[in-house]
This record gives C-alpha cells, sequence and structure tokens, in this order.
C-alpha cells in the first residue's frame, strides 16, 4: 500500500470514530431533554425550557417568569437529579464493566463479581438494619461505598499467590466471597422482617429520590474514576492478550491490575451506593462498545461510558412511564431489556459478526 | 548485548529450575531443549522478568533484571509466547501496534513487520478469528515491531504446516543477519540442530549440557536429557538425529 493510501484510510476511519462518537453525544444530549418531559406531574414544554434557561449563571438572572414555583421545584429537584443520575450510574458501571472485562480477559464478568455489589449490598442492609444516623441521612449510602470498598481489597488480597495476583483466583474468591456475603445479607433479613421492604427496593436498584448533594460527590467520584480508566487503556489492551505477553511489551501487570481494580471499585461503588443494584449495564455495554468502535479500549473505554449513560437513561424513562403512576425499579427493566439484548448480540458474535 | 544467567532457581507447583548458569552470546540463535515438564518455557520467563528468581540472578549486560522497569526490559527483550489470549474483537493491526507500547523510535512501522512475516493482507482481520499458524505468525510480527536486540520464542514453530514452519525458519535466519539475538524453546532435536547455533538442554529443571551446538548435541548428552537412544542419520539434511531403532514399535 501507498503511503497516501495508508494516510487516506486512516483518515477516513477517524472521521468515521467522530462521526458514530458525536452521534451518540447528540442522542445522549436528546435523551436527556425528552427525560425531563416524562413524569407523573405534566409540565408543558415552554415551562421546561424557561426553567433550564433559568439555571444558566449570569444569563438566568434575566428569566423570571413562565413556569410555577411547583414546577420549577419538579424539575429543578426531582427530575434533574434523577436524571442526571441515570447517566452518571449508566457511565460508571458500563467503563467498570469495560475494565474488568479486559483485566481478566473474560466477556461474561462484570464490576459486580470481584464483590462491589455484595459488599455495598452487606453496608446498605447494616445501615437499614441498626438504624445509624453514623453519616447522616447518607448513611446507607455510605456505608454501601465503605462495605464495597473492604470487600473489594479483602478478595484482592486473599487473591494473592506468590507475589502475584492472577485473574482466575481473583475471580474464583470475588464469587466465593460474593456467596458469602449474600448468605450473611440473607440472614439480616430473614431475622429481622421489617427490613424486606427497604432491602428488596435496594436490591432491584432504583434512581428515584437521588439529590443533588450525593449527585454532586458520586459524579466527582465516577468522573475520575473514568479518567484514570481511560489513561490506561494500552495497558488494559494488552492484558487482554494475556499477562505474559503484556508483560513482554513492558507493561506492568501487577500495577496496572491493581491500578484499574482500585479505580474501577471506587467509580462502581459510588455509583451503587446511590441506585442499589443495578443489573447488565456492566455486562452488555462494554459488548455494545466493542461491537460499534472495534477492540481497541481507547474508544471502547469512553464510548461505553456514553452507551452506558443513554441506556440506564432511557431504561429509566421506560421504569417511570410503562406503567401509570407508578415507577418500577429501574433494575427490573435493565434485565428485561438487557437479556434479550444479550441474547441476541451474543448471536452475532458467534456467527463471527462481532465487528459491526 | 549480553544475557546472562547465574545459579538460577525457580518452584511454582509444576515446574522447577535448578541452578541453571548460562549466558546467551551476542548474535547466536540459542536453542533451549529437553523433554515435556523440563522447564523450558518457565525458564523462558525467567528471562525476561515475567516470573521472580527465587535464587539466582538473571542479567542484561551486567544490570540484573530486577533493577529494570518492564519497559526497560521491553526495549531489549521480545517474546513470542506460545500461548496467547484472544483480545475482544482486535484487528491484526490493533494486535501489532499494541507491541509499540514501550518504544522509542520509529524505524518500523506495523504493516513493514506484518510485510516481513508475509502476511500484509491480514491486517484489517479479526485476530480471534485466525488460524493457529496465522496467529503465530502475527505474533512474530509484533515481536520484530517491538524492534529489540533479542527475541526469545518458545515453541514458534508447534502447530505450523511445513510452508509456515518455512516461513518462521526464514524469519529467524533474516533477524539473526540483521544482528538480533534468538533464544528459542523448542522440544524437536532437530530444529535443535538444524535451527541453532548455541544449545541448553534441560532435564527436570537443571542443565545437562550447555554450549555451541556441536559439543552439546551428542548421543550421550540426548540420551541423558530425554531418557531415549538416539542414532544419527547419515545424509538426511536437518533431520539427523532420530531414536534408535527399538522404539519404533
Amino acid at each position: 500500500m501507498v503511503d497516501a493510501e495508508i494516510t487516506e484510510k486512516r483518515h477516513w476511519r477517524f472521521s468515521l470514530f467522530f462521526t458514530k462518537a458525536g452521534f451518540l453525544l447528540v442522542f445522549l444530549i436528546i435523551s436527556i431533554i425528552y427525560s425531563s418531559f416524562l413524569g407523573s406531574v405534566y409540565i408543558p414544554v415552554s415551562s421546561i425550557s424557561n426553567i433550564y434557561l433559568r439555571q444558566i449563571p449570569f444569563f438566568g438572572s434575566f428569566i423570571t417568569a413562565g413556569y410555577t414555583a411547583t414546577q420549577y421545584e419538579i424539575i429543578v429537584l426531582v427530575r434533574e437529579p434523577e436524571i442526571l443520575a441515570a447517566v452518571i450510574v449508566g457511565a460508571a458501571l458500563a467503563i467498570g464493566g469495560t475494565s474488568v472485562q479486559s483485566v481478566f480477559r473474560n466477556p461474561i464478568t462484570e464490576p459486580y463479581i470481584i464483590g462491589i455489589s455484595s459488599g455495598a449490598t452487606l453496608g446498605a442492609v447494616i445501615a437499614l438494619a441498626s438504624n445509624t444516623q453514623l453519616f447522616g441521612v447518607y448513611s446507607v449510602q455510605v456505608l454501601a461505598f465503605i462495605f464495597s470498598i473492604v470487600v473489594v481489597t479483602g478478595v484482592y488480597f486473599l487473591s494473592f499467590r506468590t507475589g502475584r495476583v492472577p485473574p482466575v483466583y481473583l475471580l474464583l474468591t470475588g464469587i466465593a466471597i460474593s456467596l458469602f456475603i449474600s448468605a450473611l445479607v440473607g440472614l439480616i433479613l430473614f431475622s429481622n422482617l421489617r427490613l424486606q421492604n427497604e432491602a428488596f427496593a435496594w436490591l432491584l436498584g432504583s434512581l428515584s429520590g437521588v439529590t443533588w448533594q450525593e449527585l454532586g460527590l458520586v459524579s466527582l467520584l465516577v468522573a475520575g474514576s473514568s479518567i484514570v480508566l481511560s489513561t490506561l487503556w494500552k495497558e488494559l489492551d494488552a492484558l487482554q492478550m494475556g499477562e505474559a505477553h503484556a508483560r513482554s511489551i513492558g507493561v506492568n501487570v501487577e500495577r496496572t491490575k491493581l491500578l484499574a481494580l482500585l479505580v474501577t471499585t471506587v467509580g462502581v461503588a459510588a455509583a451503587v451506593s446511590i441506585s442499589g443494584l443495578i443489573g447488565f449495564v456492566g455486562l452488555v455495554i462494554p459488548h455494545l462498545a466493542r461491537m460499534i468502535f472495534g477492540g481497541s479500549n481507547r474508544k471502547v473505554l469512553p464510548m461505553s461510558a456514553i452507551l452506558g449513560g443513554i441506556f440506564l437513561l432511557l431504561s429509566d424513562d421506560l421504569a417511570r412511564s410503562v406503567v401509570h403512576n407508578e415507577v418500577l425499579p429501574v433494575g427490573i427493566i435493565t434485565g428485561l431489556i438487557g437479556v434479550p439484548f444479550f441474547m441476541y448480540m451474543l448471536s452475532r458474535i458467534s456467527r463471527g459478526n462481532y465487528a459491526a | 548485548m549480553l544475557l546472562e544467567l547465574e545459579k538460577l532457581n525457580f518452584h511454582n507447583g509444576t515446574f522447577s529450575i535448578r541452578d541453571v548458569t548460562f549466558s546467551v552470546p551476542s548474535g547466536t540463535i540459542l536453542g533451549i531443549g529437553g523433554q515435556n515438564g523440563s522447564g523450558k518455557s518457565t525458564l523462558l520467563k525467567l528471562m525476561y522478568g515475567f516470573y521472580r528468581p527465587h535464587g539466582g540472578i538473571v542479567k542484561l549486560d551486567g544490570i540484573p533484571l530486577t533493577g529494570l522497569s518492564p519497559k526497560e526490559i521491553s526495549r531489549k527483550i521480545a517474546v513470542v509466547n506460545q500461548e496467547i489470549s484472544d483480545p475482544f474483537n482486535f484487528t491484526v493491526l490493533d494486535v501489532v501496534k499494541l507491541s509499540g507500547y514501550s518504544r522509542l523510535n520509529d524505524d518500523i512501522t506495523p504493516e513493514n513487520a506484518l510485510e516481513t512475516c508475509g502476511i500484509p493482507h491480514l491486517s484489517g482481520r479479526i485476530f480471534s478469528e485466525l488460524s493457529g499458524g496465522e496467529k503465530r505468525l502475527v505474533t512474530i510480527a509484533a515481536a520484530i515491531y517491538q524492534d529489540a536486540d533479542m527475541i526469545l520464542m518458545d515453541e514458534p514453530t508447534a502447530f505450523l504446516d511445513v510452508d509456515k514452519e518455512q516461513t518462521v525458519r526464514e524469519i529467524i535466519h533474516n533477524l539473526r543477519e540483521r544482528g538480533r539475538t534468538i533464544v528459542l524453546v523448542l522440544h524437536d532435536i532437530n530444529m535443535l540442530n538444524s535451527l541453532c547455533s548455541h544449545v541448553v538442554l534441560l532435564r527436570n529443571g537443571g542443565v545437562v549440557a550447555s554450549g555451541a551446538k556441536e559439543d552439546v548435541l551428542t548421543l550421550e548428552n540426548l540420551e541423558k536429557a530425554y531418557s531415549v537412544k538416539f542414532r544419527v542419520l547419515e545424509d538426511a539434511g536437518p533431520y539427523k538425529f532420530a531414536p534408535a531403532e527399538k522404539y519404533f514399535r
């Protein structure tokens, strides 16, 4: 191939990527705007747009009319945090799934597998059972986060074998510890029937009632984790080819695994602390991103975050609108949509059609 | 460039390495031979620092490997591992490019490396959909792209059909002519004999003999290493050694 031809081909691929990525971003923004119209209370478009304009710094001070105080509260205090939470949680789960699948070289893993979810559930259930106010109104969220980190740390150290952490041990230890902790959670719930309703909501995952305060901190943690993961794309690519190969091309394998798992856990645990257990996003979305953008994590990491945000936001829209005057836990929707979608992708992958 | 192994000891349950001492002279093709399970691949993984020895030392140009970062080592030593996992949806070009992780210069392009291995047409294919032999050639191309002085290869010709085996032999000789040092793990005695200038024979993780090919590949050493009596076939070209007759049944 002549050089000009190669350059042209690269240029073409480059612009194709930006077209796809741009389309996704526009789609995300449209989804966000569309979602703010959904809810049990009808609010006219003009009011919503006025409320949005009102929130723009400086410029907003000129907008003083066009909506009622109740409408303002519903949009700003209820719908906006829930929409942003859906995008942030979806992004955290998806990018976490991409990272964990690369570390384990395993397409059927997701971030929960290393103990994030079981740890978070234990923390949440302990907070509910003890009725603790240790961290004020956010005790459930904070304990869920802390227990998540503690359990993953435990799994990591239990997996050490002669100075290394082989992925297989990490995976099996994660599964074993998760089962053990689920049994503990079962025990606490069994001995305290009062808890079962509250814990049930947590286990099904829900974004209702998220506040701006929680969202602020969580989005910082998720953004930090996503940025660090995105810088690790080469190392995560290399790990997919086996640790011996990764090391031979110069990757510090153990350090990469530790760093990737650490920041994944922080991001996903923060997301789970406000959403409860939302399944399938971390498993399915990375594969979807690979189908659209090819295998390299350079594109798959950031793009899975955007896709995850869109997917969870649309799922949450469905959860809020599928039954009149009732909000379903979004975890039910992701499961119901996620599984058939995953089966469809499996059939494509098995036909050798991984690349779209 | 010189790689020295001094009194190397290592064990990881199944395989062990015992008091292994030898050096890889610059510009040679050195073969490591021995039975299955004699520790050949384990030794290879010790030679680029993937495993840390429990005793002894590996030195690269006089500096212990433990004192060098993975990046520094990979600029001097490239590796073609026998087993390689399939990455999700990577093209052949993605796989080769990945080996440029630690490179400082841009002397060869990934396309050049693929061409050297005679597989420029595979460039856009999905790696996991290739045949075993094609994958092997791609990993060799990746090692060439890594542009290190020394290339370690674990059974580079295993599972390859005749023409691909010839291609790999050609590549190895070309690399040697371009001043690279090559270390090959080979279970096949005739391959050791026809490809290498220096040979190390292992048995149960210890060295039976090491040095120039002519000195090491004697019937006596081969019997020690493989627990099989050999005989020399006259005028058989590269197929010089065969088991003594009682092993044919």
